[in-house]
């Protein structure tokens, strides 16, 4: 099983005033992943009383959540706590994000579940 | 009583390649939000994250949810991205080494403790840039 990999991700946010000004940023690069185990990528059901979408990493992760839910929103945490977020996804929103560090990554739907798209892929010390 | 209202859009785009050249995954996400009509602030500029952490200027954020970028765009050492004060400790939200970015949709006042975003530099002071825009409340 490969377990080495090469991640690319790039980033384009724009914000605009109803006065018509705006201010946009962007980011785009690489990362050389090697010996890693954990590669989940997928949709997934989120439980309101809380789901897991990844275990524990060796050194760190990058992570990515879309929630494909037309109603409810999502809350993502670093551990199965709401208190703990790290997004709080309405429908259609999404995040990304790098951590380096061995926390679990859960998600908490509101109200309702909700279906997600993900990918939560651990990362090595090097990357 | 003049108001702001803004609205965001965000787009990415994701590859995973194998080794042997498979392309395990690509995303390609993309959303534009309703217009925000109570929003407060939209923030853009370059910053210095110092060693000892620093803060970036949110104290008119409408203390809640807001769309946030952060971009290491220094050259040497890594950038930790916190919720200041969200925690009895820091959350950390991201881990940036230089040229990493980052985008989250995030609530600055989870526990109504704080509402800033803590940015600090390892070994040495690193600037970074920054987007920050009030997302609709949850």
């Amino acid at each position: 099983m490969a377990k080495n990999y090469t991640f690319n991700a790039s980033i384009n946010c724009s914000a605009t005033s109803s006065t018509g000004y705006s201010q946009s940023q962007s980011g785009a690069f690489s990362l050389n992943i090697t010996g890693i185990d954990q590669v989940q990528t997928g949709r997934l059901d989120i439980a309101t009383g809380g789901t897991n979408i990844m275990e524990a990493p060796t050194y760190g992760k990058v992570v990515y959540v879309r929630n494909l839910d037309d109603t409810n929103f999502v809350t993502v945490s670093l551990l199965d706590d709401a208190d703990n977020a790290i997004a709080i996804l309405e429908p259609g929103e999404w995040f990304f994000t790098i951590l380096r560090d061995t926390n679990v990554i859960d998600a908490i739907a509101d109200t309702a579940a909700v279906t997600v798209e993900y990918f939560a892929v651990e990362i090595d010390s090097n990357a | 009583m003049a108001t702001m209202s803004t609205a965001f859009t965000a787009s990415g785009n994701f590859t995973l390649t194998d080794e042997n050249g498979v392309v395990v995954f690509t995303y390609s996400p993309s959303f534009t939000s309703t217009s925000n009509t109570t929003a407060q602030t939209l923030y853009t500029g370059e910053h210095l994250a110092q060693s000892g952490g620093s803060e970036l200027a949110l104290t008119d954020v409408n203390d809640d949810r807001v769309y946030v970028f952060i971009k290491n765009v220094d050259t040497d050492y890594p950038v930790e991205v916190e919720a200041s004060e969200s925690e009895g400790s820091a959350l950390e939200m991201a881990d940036l080494k230089p040229g990493e970015c980052f985008f989250t949709p995030m609530e600055l006042n989870s526990d109504a403790s704080g509402s800033s975003i803590k940015v600090t530099a390892s070994t040495a002071d690193q600037k970074v840039q920054y987007l920050i825009n009030d997302a609709i409340d949850n």
